[in-house]
C-alpha cells in the first residue's frame, strides 16, 4: 500500500512539472546577450549629454507647453511618464493628427537611430523635430529663445550651463546655436529615462551565475515562469523573433519592412529610405556645425549612408524592452496588443509587399497557442523598474 | 657593421616572436566567377587584420586583383559592395573604392574603405572587376556573428 502511495505521489509530482527547456549552442549565446544593457553610451557628439546642470534644464523644457505654437503641448504631452512615455494612442496627436506611433523614450539613449525611420542620428537632434514639426507642438527658433529668454527659471538655467544669451536681434548662427544648445539640454534630461533591471535580466544573471546551462530545469527565479522560460526558447528558434530583436535591447537598432499594412487613408510611408536625404541635410546632424564631434564615428557613417531602394517602407526595429507598457505597436500602432502582434508574425494576416521591398527573412512561423502563450509570458517579464521618480515628475508643478 | 647590426636584429625579432604564432587574418583568394581573375582579400578592422567585421564598425577590405589568363589584363576599376541574401537588402553606406592598376608588373592593388555591416548574420561581399570592356564578379560569404 505504502509503495502504491508513493508511485501515485512520484507520477503526480512528474505530471506537474512542466517540461525542462533544452537550448541549443547558438540558443545559450543569444540569450548571453540579452542581459541587462546598463548604462547608455556615451554621445560624444553632445558635450552636455552628462551635464546636471543641462539635464534639469532639459527637465524643464520638457514638461513646458509654452515652447509649442498654442501653448498647450510638451513633450511630455505625447511621452507621458505614467504610460511608459508613450501617448497609447495609434497615431500622434500634437496640434493636429500624426501619421505615426509615438515612440517610448525609455532606454532611448542606447540607440544610435532616432524615430521610426532614423532620420535623426541623435537624441539631442531628434529633440527639435517635434517643436518645430507642424503637426506637433507647431513652433519656431524665435518663439523658442522667447520663451526661454522671458521665462526666468529656463534662462538661468541656460545660462548656468551655456553662457549668457545674446541679446537680440540675434543671427541666424546665434539661433541655431541656441536652439542645438536646448536639444542637448533635452537630450541630457533624456539620458536619465533609464529602466531599472526586468525579471528576464534577473532571470538571466541568475543563470549566468549558475554557468549559463543548456537545461534550463534547476534556473528558476520569481517572477520568470517556466512559461517564460518556454517563451524565451521559442523566441530564440523557431519564433525567429531573434533575427531583429538581439542584443541587450531586444533590438538590432536597424531597419525592416515587415509588410503591416498602413492604417485606412494613410498612403505608404517611405521611411529609411525618405529619411536618409533628410538626415544628411538636417543642420543638426553629427556631421554638422553644431556637433561636438563631427570628424567622430557616427558622422561618418552619416555621410556615407546612401538611400537604397531596399530601404523603401522599413522602419527601425524597436526595444522589446518595457514592451509592456508602451502599447499599442507598430509605426502606425496596428496592433493594440500583444497577442494581435503575435498573431501578425506567427500568419502573416493581412501583410502587404511594401512597394519596392521584400524582407524575406520574415515568414510565416505558424506558431502553436501553447508557443504563443509562452511568449507572451516571457514578453511580460521584459518590463524593468521605472526611471527614478524625480525625472518623471512635472517640475513646473 | 650594418649589415652585422641588421642580421642581429632580425635574429632578435626572429627569436621574440611566439613559436607557433596564430594564423590571424591570413590572404584569403577566390576566383571570379567566370575564372578569369583572381582576387586575394583580408580585412582591416580597427587597423588591424582580422577575420571578421565587428557589427556596425566600419572596416577595410584591402584587395589584390590579377588575370589568371593573361598577365597582361589589368582590373581597370573596382566595384565593392555587399548584400545580406536572406534579408534582399545590401549595406546602408556606399564605401570608398581605391585602385592602383599595378602598372606594368604585379596585381592590381585596391581598397574599399568605409564598409559597415550593420547587422549580424551572413553577408555576400561582391567586387565588380572592369577591365575596360567587360565586368566580372568574384564573391565571397562574411559570417557575421
Amino acid at each position: 500500500m505504502e509503495h502504491r502511495t508513493s508511485i501515485i505521489v512520484t507520477l503526480a509530482f512528474l505530471c506537474a512539472c512542466e517540461p525542462s527547456v533544452q537550448l541549443t549552442n547558438s540558443q545559450v549565446n543569444l540569450i548571453k546577450e540579452m542581459g541587462f544593457p546598463g548604462a547608455p553610451p556615451l554621445d560624444p557628439t553632445n558635450r552636455y549629454a552628462d551635464d546636471a546642470g543641462a539635464a534639469g534644464l532639459g527637465h524643464a523644457l520638457f514638461f513646458d507647453p509654452n515652447l509649442s505654437r498654442n501653448g498647450e503641448i510638451s513633450c511630455a504631452t505625447c511621452h507621458l511618464p505614467e504610460r511608459g512615455f508613450t501617448d497609447g494612442l495609434a497615431l500622434n496627436l500634437g496640434l493636429s493628427q500624426g501619421v505615426r506611433n509615438t515612440l517610448s523614450l525609455l532606454d532611448c539613449a542606447h540607440q544610435q537611430w532616432f524615430n521610426w525611420d532614423g532620420q535623426f542620428d541623435s537624441l539631442w537632434s531628434q529633440a527639435h523635430g517635434p517643436m518645430l514639426h507642424p503637426r506637433e507642438m507647431g513652433s519656431s527658433y524665435e518663439h523658442i529663445i522667447d520663451r526661454v529668454r522671458g521665462e526666468p527659471i529656463l534662462c538661468n538655467q541656460y545660462e548656468k550651463v551655456f553662457g549668457l544669451l545674446p541679446q537680440p536681434p540675434l543671427t541666424e548662427s546665434q539661433s541655431e546655436t541656441i536652439v542645438a544648445n536646448l536639444g542637448k539640454a533635452i537630450a541630457a534630461y533624456e539620458r536619465k529615462l533609464v529602466t531599472g533591471r526586468s525579471p528576464f535580466d534577473r532571470w538571466v544573471e541568475r543563470w549566468k551565475q549558475v554557468g549559463a546551462p543548456s537545461d534550463l530545469a534547476g534556473v528558476t527565479l520569481g517572477g520568470f515562469s517556466a512559461a517564460a522560460q518556454q517563451g524565451l526558447a521559442t523566441f530564440t528558434s523557431r519564433g525567429e523573433c531573434w533575427k531583429c530583436h538581439v542584443g541587450p535591447l531586444l533590438s538590432d537598432g536597424e531597419f525592416h519592412a515587415l509588410g503591416a499594412a498602413p492604417r485606412n487613408d494613410l498612403i505608404a510611408d517611405s521611411a529609411r529610405f525618405g529619411a536618409i536625404a533628410k538626415l544628411q541635410s538636417n543642420r543638426y546632424r553629427s556631421s554638422g556645425a553644431h556637433s561636438d564631434a563631427a570628424q567622430g564615428e557616427q558622422a561618418k557613417i552619416v555621410e556615407a549612408l546612401v538611400a537604397r531602394s531596399d530601404q523603401w517602407g522599413a522602419f527601425r526595429t524597436p526595444t522589446l524592452r518595457n514592451i509592456g507598457k508602451t502599447s499599442p505597436y507598430f509605426h502606425q500602432g496596428q496592433f493594440a496588443t500583444l497577442p494581435e502582434v503575435l498573431h501578425f508574425y506567427s500568419t502573416l494576416e493581412g501583410a502587404v509587399t511594401m512597394d519596392h521591398h521584400r524582407e524575406s527573412v520574415l515568414r510565416k512561423t505558424d506558431l502553436s497557442p501553447d508557443e504563443i502563450a509562452g511568449l507572451l509570458a516571457f514578453l511580460k517579464t521584459l518590463d524593468g523598474d521605472d526611471p527614478p521618480i524625480q525625472w518623471t515628475i512635472n517640475p513646473w508643478n | 657593421m650594418k649589415i652585422f647590426l641588421a642580421t642581429i636584429a632580425l635574429l632578435l625579432a626572429q627569436g621574440s616572436q611566439p613559436s607557433a604564432p596564430a594564423p590571424a587574418a591570413a590572404w584569403r583568394a577566390v576566383t571570379s566567377n567566370d575564372g578569369s581573375w583572381i582576387v586575394r582579400w583580408r580585412l582591416i578592422v580597427e587597423g588591424k587584420p582580422a577575420e571578421v567585421p565587428l557589427v556596425r564598425k566600419r572596416f577595410t577590405i584591402e584587395l589584390q586583383v590579377e588575370s589568371k589568363l593573361d598577365p597582361t589584363m589589368r582590373a581597370r576599376a573596382l566595384t565593392v559592395d555587399a548584400q545580406m541574401p536572406e534579408h534582399l537588402h545590401g549595406m546602408n553606406v556606399a564605401p570608398t573604392v581605391a585602385l592602383d592598376d599595378g602598372g606594368q608588373g604585379g596585381a592590381a592593388l585596391g581598397t574599399a574603405q568605409g564598409m559597415l555591416f550593420h547587422m549580424s548574420g551572413r553577408w555576400e561581399v561582391d567586387i565588380d572587376i572592369d577591365d575596360g570592356t567587360t565586368v566580372e564578379r568574384a564573391q565571397w560569404n562574411i559570417a557575421l556573428p
